[in-house]
């Protein structure tokens, strides 16, 4: 596989795309978001039979997503399409395999950028997302901290840099 | 010419067929099921082949390559329902033609009443010193399988063993996230199309954080090269004993290690179906001794 080393920036494509829908409001992630699940998007996951990085990547994400529960939502964005269930605008730097973690009614989400290989990331979050207390060293595997708004007009999620 | 044995005093090869009477490339004029004989065989020591039809087709050469593997690779067979060591050293050609060995060999397995396995063993963690199992670690669903136990390849538990000895060797611990990897998930879960030809597959991989003393030496560590002397000593030690490292893919996957096989080999091919067989059927893995 390759994996471009190159950052992607999100943004006016997807906003653009994101904007022609008539009705955004109701899309599966604005759902999944009102419904007050936590939400993975996982951006530009190119699948790969032999490279290891992708198998770990996806062999991780996979088990997590098995054992997450129902009051996880996960989504797959391809910075290369529109996709007008995902109208997000990402204002931040995001490299392919990197993974976007939100959530209604929390003070941040969280992005990671690029594969995320090690299950202490996934477990991270979740202890974040959920409350539960987060030991010391889980803290060296947490994903960049981001701002998440959610525009009520549009249906248009914005993630920019910083809590 | 070959030993006479159950299969005829031929060396049977691809092409070969009952019905044509042709045994080692060549028509005879004498009876014989030869071909069918070696394929009720093969099934017996529980070989995979779809057909019995006395054509040495394709799917028999494959079955031959197969049992022809397990005789070199490992020394592994099941016997019953547990698993015995073969004391007999052989040193065979996976070549899918049906010499005196592989004939002799063959019969010997039906005489022992053996079957094919894989060679896949398990490690007691808690033996091993400056390794463990981190919180992510997913025990495997196996009937042999107990909590501290991290499965690997036969062929490739010295990865394991090296990497214990010489983490303790830097002062540092290693926390395992992940060895032998069972292929799929289950569709409900899964999110991305799970890689197809992992070493991890096979056996031949773990997933690993150093830890070195109260700093974790994960993937964000190492893109901001900020890695302790200690990792990079422990990798440096790997690599040197001949193990590759993630950190050097062009993809960086700085958790990995592994004792590559190509995954587009035949040697490869098999490893994949016994060991993920020995899963799926629940079949038993061996603890191999860290004494
Ligand atoms: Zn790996």
């Amino acid at each position: 596989m390759a994996l471009l080393r190159s950052l992607i920036t999100l943004g006016l494509a997807l906003l653009t795309s994101a904007c022609a829908q008539a009705d955004t409001t109701h899309t599966p992630l604005a759902e999944a978001w009102s419904a007050g699940k936590a939400i993975v998007v996982t951006i530009d996951a190119t699948p790969s039979d032999t490279d290891e990085t992708y198998g770990d990547f996806a062999y991780y994400l996979n088990d997590f997503a098995t054992n997450a529960g129902d009051d996880w939502a996960f989504f797959e964005l391809d910075s290369q399409q529109t996709n007008p269930d995902i109208p997000i605008e990402l204002n931040v730097t995001a490299p392919p395999y990197s993974v976007l973690f939100i959530k209604a009614g929390t003070p941040q989400g969280y992005l990671y950028p690029g594969p995320i290989l090690e299950p202490q990331v996934y477990d991270f979050v979740q202890r974040r997302f959920e409350g539960k207390e987060v030991p010391e060293y889980l803290y060296q595997f947490g994903p960049d901290e981001v701002r998440v708004e959610m525009d009520e007009e549009s249906g248009l999620f914005k993630v920019g840099v910083g809590p | 010419m070959a030993t006479p044995s159950p299969f005829g005093p031929f060396e049977l090869k691809r092409g070969d067929s009952d019905k044509q009477q042709t045994w080692g490339g060549h028509k005879r004029p004498n009876a014989g099921n030869h071909v069918t004989t070696l394929q009720e065989a093969l099934v017996a020591v529980d070989i995979p082949l779809s057909i019995i039809d006395g054509e040495f087709g394709p799917g028999t050469e494959q079955a031959v390559k197969m049992f022809q593997w397990c005789l070199t690779a490992h020394p592994y067979r099941r016997f019953n329902q547990a698993l015995v060591t073969d004391t007999r050293n052989v040193t065979q050609a996976v070549n899918g033609r049906v010499d005196s060995q592989t004939a002799s060999e063959l019969e010997r397995w039906l005489d022992q009443s053996y079957a094919s396995t894989g060679d896949l063993v398990r490690l007691d963690s808690a033996l091993l010193d400056h390794m463990e199992v981190g919180d992510g670690f997913r025990v495997l669903s196996h009937a042999s399988v107990r909590d501290n136990d991290v499965v690997v390849a036969s062929a490739a538990a010295d990865l394991i063993t090296t990497a214990n000895t010489k983490a303790g060797e830097r002062s540092v611990q290693l926390v395992l996230n992940q060895a032998f990897r069972v292929n799929g998930v289950p569709v409900s879960g899964a999110v991305v199309t799970p890689a197809t030809r992992s070493q991890h597959l096979i056996g031949h991989a773990i997933d690993c954080n150093i830890v070195d003393g109260n700093n974790w030496n994960n993937s964000r560590t190492f893109a901001a090269g900020r890695q302790t002397d200690g990792a990079t000593n422990l990798i440096s030690d790997l690599k040197t004993a001949g193990y590759r490292w993630g950190g050097d893919f062009s993809n960086p996957d700085t958790p990995h290690f592994d004792k590559r096989l190509n995954p587009y080999g035949d040697a490869y091919g098999f490893k994949f179906f016994f060991n993920q067989r020995t899963i799926t059927n629940n079949l038993p893995i061996p603890l191999k001794n860290l004494e």
